[in-house]
């Protein structure tokens, strides 16, 4: 119960946290700055999106061969890894510009 | 005899950290069942990561890369990405965790369609696939047994004790005792994975370069999708990629993670370092390649999925390191049965015999019936374990199902015009086209090739989104005060 208490109060701050951030987007800069946030937030998932589609037909077509090998792999499954940690600093960079606190 | 006797050390640190857990305070419902949400970023993370480092890392994985080459690339792509959606869902599914004080996917989902059935229906399917899935890491653990013992301890019995320890721990500690053994489980199979893929090649063929060089002189369409004669075709890669990431959140044990999870930062956070455990993978990918020109599938005698303890055993190591090999495979199934018998016990206290017997319990009450529960799934899972034979069409129409719950979440959060009936008559839709399709391929009447290789699941989510539509226009809409608190409130969340 003690928990239950806990989270309550946790969710009243997020409460208050969001009604404070309504007021502000009350204003125009404030509704410019939350606009290009969400365009950015947009733009970095068309991205991943993007790289993700290098998985699959068609586009894994590209990666798809033997020659050359890099890192010591045959370019298709360092073509797989590479992706992956593409994908891995995307995120961090999109993490740390529009969602860290 | 000494590799025994490190496997059972083994089994008996993880039993007693594992109910070590028990012992630090479980004193109310939230803690044993949510942790008191208040899991941090590492254990979430290897928490979430157990469910991909499976028996499947050690037997599956290199299995497929020995046998049929790159197509176990799929397996990267899916674990490296089949999280961003709790990116996306995670902070809404956080957020009404809290407010309506859900702990399972069927609580969410029936909280927002108010429909018994619905409950009644998800848990009965996800069940279904859960027991499956327990019952391919005990044939796991047996398997392993049995090879790194020589046969001292026999299938059975490997599979009864180290799934006996689970149950044990899961059962004592909760949520936080899987939470505890998961960590230092996942800590130690990545360091075993580690070892074996860069020892192995360097032992058998000096590195990874020449092990490749090799491959590509031999068996060249191992190492590219679709060539003459290859079981990996480009329909199939891409559809088993699409499948595990569609569905991957939706597999209960990971989807109620957010509702253990401490705040939102921590859930990002964990969802932006997942990726480095799909990259763990890699090295077993490594070994199973290792196996393919010194130990020829043809002439080896082995199935593919032995690989592993196969190559481990030619090698001649010492029985310390074989037996910890063997506890690193062990750890790896055992986190995996853990997490999901935890979650199934939950989702069968909560939305089975919940939902069935309709009686509020108090929160003691509750605790005990999810014991219960865990033990009762357990001995199910042993039963299913045991007749494995007649069970592969249920396990493809099961895994399927878990599939066509992607559009009921994605229309709980996000669509207030959604209807119960809508969502009822997608989900039904699409799991009969799994099990017809399912049926025709059985029966021959299909080709796989007729489907494009693409997996039946795929068409049942498509006319499963189609029907859910099309029923929800049709049918009159849910009071908007009441959808509201499930897309409106959780969308103001997400800004924050």
């Amino acid at each position: 119960m003690i928990c239950n208490d806990h989270q309550k109060i946790n969710f009243d701050l997020l409460f208050l946290r969001r009604n404070r951030q309504n007021s502000a987007v009350s204003e125009f800069a404030g509704v410019q700055t939350a606009m290009t946030r969400k365009t950015k937030r947009g733009l970095w998932w068309g991205f991943l999106a993007l790289t993700w589609l290098g998985y699959i037909w068609p586009l894994v077509g590209i990666g798809n061969r033997v020659e050359p090998f890099i890192l010591g792999m045959p370019f298709l499954v360092f073509w797989y890894i590479a992706l992956v940690v593409v994908q891995f600093v995307a995120m961090l960079i999109m993490y740390s510009t529009l969602d860290k606190d | 005899m000494i590799v025994l006797i490190v496997m059972m050390a083994y089994l008996v640190f993880t039993l007693f950290i594992g109910t070590l857990a028990g012992f630090t305070g479980i004193n109310s419902l939230d803690e044993y069942l949510n942790a008191s949400r208040s899991l941090g970023m590492v254990t979430t993370y290897f928490l979430l990561g157990a469910s991909v480092f499976s028996a499947f890392a050690f037997l599956g994985c290199p299995g497929m890369a020995y046998g049929q080459g790159v197509a176990c690339l799929y397996v990267l792509a899916f674990s490296a990405t089949g999280l961003w959606g709790m990116y996306l869902f995670g902070p809404r599914i956080m957020a009404l965790g809290r407010r309506f004080g859900y702990s399972t996917q069927c609580e969410l989902l029936g909280g927002r369609f108010q429909s018994r059935a619905l409950s009644v229906l998800i848990a009965t399917a996800t069940s279904i696939a859960f027991v499956i899935y327990i019952a391919v890491q005990m044939k796991g653990c047996g398997y392993i047994f049995q090879t790194m013992t020589g046969g001292k301890v026999s299938f059975w019995q490997g599979a009864l004790i180290s799934y006996g320890v689970v149950i044990v721990y899961v059962f004592w500690g909760g949520v936080r005792g899987v939470a505890w053994t998961t960590v230092l489980q996942g800590a130690f199979m990545i360091v075993i994975a580690w070892f074996l893929g860069i020892y192995v090649p360097a032992k058998l063929y000096g590195g990874w370069e020449p092990m490749f060089r090799e491959i590509a002189r031999v068996r060249p369409d191992l190492l590219v999708i679709g060539t003459k004669g290859s079981t990996v075709t480009m329909g199939s890669i891409s559809s088993n990629i699409l499948i595990s990431f569609l569905g991957f959140m939706m597999w209960p044990h990971l989807f109620i993670r957010p509702f253990n999870v401490r705040d939102l930062g921590t859930m990002r956070r964990t969802v932006l370092i997942y990726p480095t455990f799909a990259l763990m993978l890699v090295p077993v990918m490594i070994v199973g390649f290792a196996g393919i020109v010194k130990y020829p599938l043809a002439t080896s005698g082995i199935k593919p999925d032995q690989i592993l303890p196969y190559i481990a055993m030619q090698l001649g190591f010492s029985p310390v390191l074989l037996g910890l090999i063997g506890a690193g495979a062990l750890a790896a199934a055992m986190s995996t049965q853990a997490a999901i018998t935890q979650a199934a016990a939950v989702s069968f206290a909560k939305d089975l015999y919940g939902n069935v017997v309709r009686r509020e319990q108090t929160p003691g009450a509750t605790m005990w019936i999810v014991r219960l529960a865990v033990i009762v799934f357990g001995a199910i899972s042993i039963l299913v374990a045991a007749y494995p034979g007649t069970l592969v069409l249920m396990m493809l129409t099961a895994y399927g199902s878990i599939l066509q719950i992607l559009p009921i979440v994605v229309a709980a959060l996000y669509w207030k015009r959604a209807t119960t009936a809508g969502v009822l008559s997608g989900f039904i839709a699409g799991v009969i086209v799994i099990f017809v399709l399912q049926v025709a391929i059985m029966a021959k009447w299909l080709s796989k090739t007729d489907l494009l290789d693409l997996d039946p699941s795929l068409y049942g989510l498509a006319l499963n989104a189609l029907v859910m539509v099309a029923v929800s226009l049709a049918t009159p809409a849910q009071d908007s005060t009441h959808a509201g608190k499930f897309v409106d409130v959780a969308i103001s969340e997400r800004e924050m």
